[in-house]
């Protein structure tokens, strides 16, 4: 039986819940963040946000708070999850030993109660009392908070109010008291209720506004010495205190709807408004105290500070700080300013958090033909949407890069030693070998007196203290840096040339033909320590050291010719210890000896792009647990290379990966390089921590980003991405996207630029085909239809945008009809027509009408540039999903599943249905089954059978 | 410049509800909710789907498989039973359901005592029980149509109800007699296991709530109604509270509501009223009264609730009554029979309503956007853009009587 083993490869992004308080300690300020079932424990520092702890919940975070028990310094972390499982987390101990505890839990849920339309809401008394939940209409439940209970408990209280829409609980009450905006026939209302704790009930209703604005749905209640509330509406602003109240319609917050409220101060006289269209806005609470210690409030004041991220919560951190917490796109830290900027915005981004959620649809590509696969992804919504290219490996970030064609070797040397840093770049080529300083950022050629430039070099390295050798194909030698001349060199007694050459820090060994030799680098001289005979000639060798520590290595490693084997030999008597056969044709021509988590290995890279490893006892010479990977197709070079202070094996090939170790297991990973022929680490002082890279043509200096880690890069649209298909006969993807644009008195405009108003080739469905227009559209469809010259209605705009698979460059966008959503795109051949089109299902969408009664098929050819209409096809519904099928086309409508095929004629013809179906929202076809994927009936598998 | 934007949450169309799915603005459950809430108002005669006419006799109870809906299950007063396939494998939109099994006349196991009730074991239909006219309670094997186990009671059935909640111990079966016990039978053994004691006449109508398998109501012909656990062996939980003195009118049906929380029960007065269990100050609960009669001669009828969606179907003298359980008033009448309807059920897997009684006929009801959007299968085989000419004033039952269809 197969079974299948599930990883997370990317942890969830989207941000459902931030609070900021004192949790780790009474002096620490932290932000926790609830990402779906992941909670992020962040400490806030000058320096920005730095993360402390993650821990994961079996649960999706329904809603997260925190409160301060009485006397006490610290926050505790209340949860309520989806499933109404209910905890509450206090963190103990510091630093290192940082530990969440669990103080108390239960699950809340009823057997019996319908789940409130509205969501979970739980609130919490602000003087830590108790919990309130209404997780079920008509109910109301709290969980009181006086006693050390270890088993959280709630009991219900029945409310008359059934559509509850926010709550919260009021400051400077004698008994907790809730405030609640509810809908009833007439319209929405506010009340309180006072709770008795001792008799579990609603006792009195302390005052209550019938009629406040129909939509009104963010209740804040605000603390001491006011103990009022405000009421957020769409268009209202209200301040209610019991006895009166003022109320404004600011006309800054009427273009999109109020989603969240962040405090600033204890006081209670500024708040942080955040809405749909990722405005930011502060709301101003003033007060004047009346002679008698009352307090009057004047108009709220509502002001505009700029925009951010389309926010799901947001909190306020510190010092003009705030955290955005987003679902729709990245999460941002951001700083209020007090100065404008020219655009007259308050707000400046700190830093932006990724964020792939919401995923509507993705692709996996094969886009450099690697062999390995990349995910591009249509993430976020409105102005944060975009496209994300999310790819497994290393990436190099790329610092500089010189022209230097048909590079043979390449060694980072540190010829000053005034600091540890390496200056000069020495490179090999066939005949010579050239020598580059590395002059801050700069890079010009030099030569070294002592050092050999018209041959070509094999090995060269700063050595014992301070010495550099080079080996070429006659001798070695070994140059001082004081004085930068050769102070010694060896020659193989028997006038060989020298084939291939190892070296580490005091030991060199030489290998001509079948003559093997070890030197020892000694007070500045090279003397030969040992000497054998082998029955083959070397192909490859290696004298890495196993550990830092450790000055002489006592084992070298061979690849021989014609046995095609390796062996341990010992050093130095060049005894051997051990040998292994490899088997094949293929001769070893990378060997190197190299050691993870203080575990020893021994790889040994083929001709063919294949590589054996073993295990290796580093006291005898034992080789165990022979594997076997492929890396590329071509002969493969083995570097060792240090990067974050980890030991990496850099394999050079047409597929570059790099190996490390992660729990003492092996793990190769792809470098999204194209092809390298030879690599050195490198640590200059203008490049840190790099890597030269040598191509064919180029060295390339960059930076490796941190092991294991996925790399995602965005393409911005600033609108929505829905639908997305790969075209790989025209090397571009199709987008299916949408803005929104808002009506003027004559036609639309956009409301902010985005992929598809900046593109220079366009083209519509309009104007392609009249006969849509004219006949297809049905009567009464869209905005249109009901309100055409309604001035600032805000109307979406669906488009097909062409990308470019390279540099993901907008290059066509096709704007379908008015009211035409796109909902399906696909990439197929049809029939016997060799050309690849896109296919894109549509429904014409009137807000009115519960299900679309038209739609389309489209099909369109991208060539030369442009994307032209080629066919379509009216459906009498929405054309949920698109699926080829055996060069035909299947299509589920509404509730019927379809199989076109494709004419000579370039038409659509229907050839069969399917009715078995709700609504039938996806299909998958393979072979002859379709699997149809429905709104309500669970999954059907198809077959077409032709009689 | 004044901004005119869409109520947020009032959106209804499909697409842009999917969409707003898609993006985690929108809970599957408030999608299904707003489409079967939508499917149900719209509900009316299906013209497109058919179901073969076999039954003999008055229809007096109608049963889906719980597993996806597709196996209609008919009891006839004349004890015939049959099993109509409800999917629709054709390739065309318009369809007859055809009788995959029948027990009638001349079947080996047929039996002419009339039949009351016939319910598919909740959990596989691979098993139904059948009872009425007598005190035999008959479970039978629905592939073989063959009977293999027969309890008898000893009292003529009025009628029998099987917890609808899937657990190991859901094999209980409520048997309401015309005596004053109702009658717990373990099909696993066969036996009744005990009897429930608290009725002082004859019970005619009996229900397990959906939610906790272990509650059961029943109701009697004196016009009392009690709510067990079938678990305890002292009497019963709550008993509704009556007005004073109390009205003798017996009951013709109870059921639960989908979430458990009320009981809807229908009197030979052609009264229906909801009591309410839980969440109320008074104990005993709370009984409301619909605004709306549902009337018949018919001393049991069979009614049915939309699972989650808050509506309920009550036949009414020649038509089925559509009422909804947040306002308990009518949303709409489907008035198609001809003769009094005894039973009606609804599928949730394909928000389609069944309905039956006196004419011997089965009746299907869906919202067929279908037609609203003018086509038909054959017209779009042949080619292209036809428009269907739907005749309006075509009478709705011509399709019915119809045994194929003519067009």
């Amino acid at each position: 039986m197969a079974h299948h083993y599930v990883v997370t490869a990317q942890k969830p992004t989207g941000v459902n819940a931030c609070v900021t308080g004192n949790f780790t300690s009474p002096t620490d300020l932290n932000l926790i963040l609830a990402k779906n079932t992941r909670i992020e424990i962040q400490l806030v520092t000058p320096e920005g946000l730095r993360p402390l702890r993650e821990i994961g919940l079996y649960g999706r975070v329904a809603v997260m708070k925190f409160f301060r028990p009485p006397c006490q310094k610290k926050d505790l972390l209340f949860i309520i999850t989806n499933k109404y499982n209910v905890m509450i987390l206090e963190c103990k101990g510091e630093g290192e030993n940082l530990e969440i505890i669990t103080k108390a839990h239960g699950n809340v849920e009823d057997k019996i109660g319908r789940p409130s339309e509205n969501g979970i809401i739980a609130v919490i008394d602000p003087e830590a009392r108790v919990i309130g939940l209404r997780l079920y209409d008509g109910l109301f439940k709290i969980i009181p908070l006086d006693k050390d209970n270890c088993e959280l408990k709630a009991s219900s209280i029945r409310m008359e109010e059934l559509e509850v829409h926010d709550l919260d609980f009021l400051h400077g009450c004698a008994n907790p008291t809730i405030i609640l905006i509810h809908q009833d026939q007439n319209g929405r209302h506010m009340k309180t209720h006072e709770i008795s704790l001792k008799d579990k009930e609603f006792v009195k209703m302390p005052w209550k506004q019938d009629n406040i604005e129909t939509e009104a749905m963010i209740v804040i209640p605000v603390p001491e010495p006011l103990c009022g509330a405000i009421i957020i509406g769409q268009e209202s602003i209200l301040y209610h205190d019991g006895n009166s109240f003022v109320a404004v319609a600011p006309a800054v917050i009427k273009q999109s709807t109020i989603v969240c409220y962040a405090k600033v101060d204890t006081q209670g006289s500024r708040y942080l408004l955040g809405d749909m269209a990722g405005h930011l806005f502060m709301l101003l609470i003033e007060k004047e105290e009346k002679i008698d210690g009352t307090y009057t409030v004047k108009d709220p004041k509502v002001e505009l500070l700029g925009e951010i991220s389309i926010p799901e919560s947001i909190t306020y951190l510190d010092n003009g700080v705030l955290f955005i917490g987003s679902r729709l796109g990245d999460s941002q830290l951001i700083k209020l300013n007090k100065i404008p900027d020219e655009n007259g915005s308050y707000v400046s981004v700190m830093e932006s958090f990724m964020n792939l959620a919401p995923i509507t649809d993705m692709v996996v590509v094969d886009l450099e033909k690697q062999g390995q696969d990349q995910v591009i992804t249509c993430s976020g919504a409105f102005k944060e949407g975009s496209l994300r290219i999310i790819r497994n490996g290393i990436g190099i970030q790329e610092h500089a890069s010189i022209d230097l064609p048909g590079i043979k070797g390449i060694w980072a040397l540190n010829i000053n030693k005034e600091n540890h840093f390496d200056n000069t770049l020495v490179m090999s080529f066939v005949g010579h070998t050239r020598v580059l300083t590395l002059n801050g950022e700069e890079v010009e050629e030099t030569e070294i007196p002592g050092f050999l430039s018209d041959q070509q070099t094999f090995y060269c390295s700063n050595v014992g203290l301070n010495e550099i050798i080079q080996v070429t194909s006659v001798l070695a030698r070994l140059i001082s840096l004081k004085s930068k001349q050769l102070i010694s060199e060896w020659r193989p007694p028997s006038g060989k040339t020298i084939s291939v050459v190892a070296c580490n820090n005091s030991q060199v060994l030489c290998a001509a033909g079948c003559e093997l030799y070890y030197l020892e680098i000694t007070n500045e001289e090279l003397v030969q320590k040992g000497f054998a005979t082998l029955e083959y000639e070397v192909a490859c060798l290696d004298i890495s050291p196993l550990s830092d520590d450790q000055d002489k290595v006592e084992f070298a490693a061979i690849g021989l010719w014609t046995d095609i084997s390796a062996r341990i030999l010992r050093l130095p008597s060049l005894e051997e210890v051990n040998r292994e056969f490899f088997g094949g044709e293929i001769i070893p021509r990378s060997i190197l000896m190299a050691a993870f988590d203080g575990k020893c290995y021994l790889l040994c890279a083929l001709g063919d792009g294949s590589m054996f490893y073993f295990s290796l006892n580093k006291t005898t010479g034992q080789l165990t647990d022979k594997k076997k990977v492929t890396i590329g197709t071509q002969p493969t070079v083995l570097k060792t290379f240090k990067t974050h202070y980890t030991m990496n094996v850099f394999a050079c090939s047409d597929q570059p990966t790099v190996i490390y170790s992660s729990n003492q297991k092996l793990l190769f990973s792809n470098v999204n390089l194209k092809e390298v022929n030879n690599m050195c680490s490198l640590n200059a002082e203008a490049y840190p921590d790099s890597l030269a890279i040598a191509s064919d043509s180029a060295v390339t200096i960059g930076t490796m980003d941190e092991i294991q880690k996925l790399h995602i890069r965005t393409v911005p649209l600033g609108e929505t991405p829905r639908r997305i298909a790969y075209q790989e006969s025209t090397q571009t993807f199709g987008v299916a996207t949408m803005r929104i644009d808002q009506q003027e008195s004559v036609g639309t405009s956009p409301i902010r630029p985005s992929a598809s108003t900046q593109v220079q080739s366009t083209s519509s469905s309009g104007s392609s085909s009249g006969f849509a227009q004219s006949v297809n559209k049905p009567v009464g469809v869209g905005v249109a239809a009901t309100g055409q010259h309604e001035y600032g209605l805000e109307v979406e705009v669906h488009n097909l945008l062409v990308i470019d698979q390279h540099t993901f460059e907008v290059l066509h966008a096709h704007q379908l009809l008015q009211s035409e959503y796109a909902l399906s795109l696909t990439s197929t051949k049809l029939g016997d027509d060799p050309v690849t089109y896109y296919v894109v299902g549509t429904a014409f969408v009137n807000p009115d009408e519960s299900e679309p009664k038209q739609g389309r098929i489209v099909i369109l050819q991208f060539q030369d540039g442009k994307l032209t209409q080629v066919a379509e096809k009216d459906t009498k519904g929405a054309c949920y999903s698109l699926v080829s099928f055996n060069g035909k086309l299947v299509a589920s409508i509404n509730s019927t599943v379809r199989l076109f095929e494709w004419t000579a004629e370039k038409e659509l013809r229907l050839e069969c249905s399917h009715f078995n179906n709700i609504i039938a929202l996806y299909t998958k076809s393979k072979g002859d089954f379709i699997l149809v994927g429905d709104l309500m009936r669970s999954i059907a598998l198809l077959q077409h059978k032709v009689y | 410049m004044k901004m005119q934007r869409k109520r947020y949450d009032s959106v209804q169309n499909m697409v842009v509800c999917l969409e707003r799915l898609k993006m985690g603005r929108m809970s599957a459950s408030k999608l299904k909710k707003i489409d079967s809430n939508r499917r149900i108002c719209e509900l009316n005669v299906s013209r497109l789907m058919n179901l073969r006419q076999a039954q003999d006799g008055c229809v007096t109870y109608l049963d889906l498989d719980g597993y996806n809906g597709r196996y209609l299950l008919s009891a006839c007063h004349s004890g015939s039973i049959y099993i109509h396939d409800l999917a629709n494998d054709t390739g065309n939109l318009r369809f007859e359901s055809q009788v995959i099994a029948e027990c009638s006349p001349g079947h080996a196991e047929y039996s002419s005592a009339r039949l009351e009730t016939a319910q598919w074991y909740p959990l596989d239909p691979g098993l139904f029980t059948t009872s009425g006219g007598n005190s035999r309670l008959r479970i039978w094997d629905a592939n073989q149509m063959t009977v293999v186990e027969t309890v008898d009671v000893k009292e003529t059935i009025n009628r029998h109800h099987m917890s609808p909640v899937p657990s190991e111990a859901s094999c209980l079966i409520a048997v309401a007699t015309v005596s004053e016990f109702v009658y717990l039978v373990d099909i696993r053994t066969g036996n009744s296991v005990r009897e429930l004691r608290g009725h002082e006449l004859a019970v005619n109508a009996c229900a397990f709530s959906p939610i906790d398998g272990d509650l059961l109501v029943t109701g009697d012909l004196e016009g009392r109604l009690l709510l067990w656990d079938v678990r305890m062996s002292r009497g019963h939980l709550l008993e509704m509270p009556r007005e004073k003195p109390p009205k003798k009118d017996f009951v013709k049906s109870v059921c639960f509501s989908g979430d458990g929380q009320s009981v809807i029960f229908v009197s030979k007065s052609s009264k229906i009223r909801l009591w309410k269990l839980f969440g109320c100050k008074k104990h005993g609960g709370k009984v409301s009264e619909f605004s709306g009669q549902a009337r018949g001669k018919t001393i049991r009828i069979q009614m049915d609730v939309s699972g989650d969606f808050d509506f309920i179907f009550i036949p009414d003298n020649r038509s089925v009554a559509i009422y909804s359980l947040k306002t308990l008033k009518l949303v709409n009448s489907l008035d198609v029979h001809y003769g009094l309807v005894n039973c009606c059920r609804f599928n949730k897997f394909t928000p389609e309503l069944y309905s039956a009684g006196m004419d011997q006929n089965i009746v299907p009801y869906r919202a067929e956007g279908e037609i609203s959007r003018g086509f038909t299968v054959d017209l779009e085989r042949d080619g292209d853009v036809v428009e269907e000419r739907v005749v309006k004033n075509k009478f709705v039952h011509d399709s019915l009587w119809n045994d194929s269809d003519s067009d």
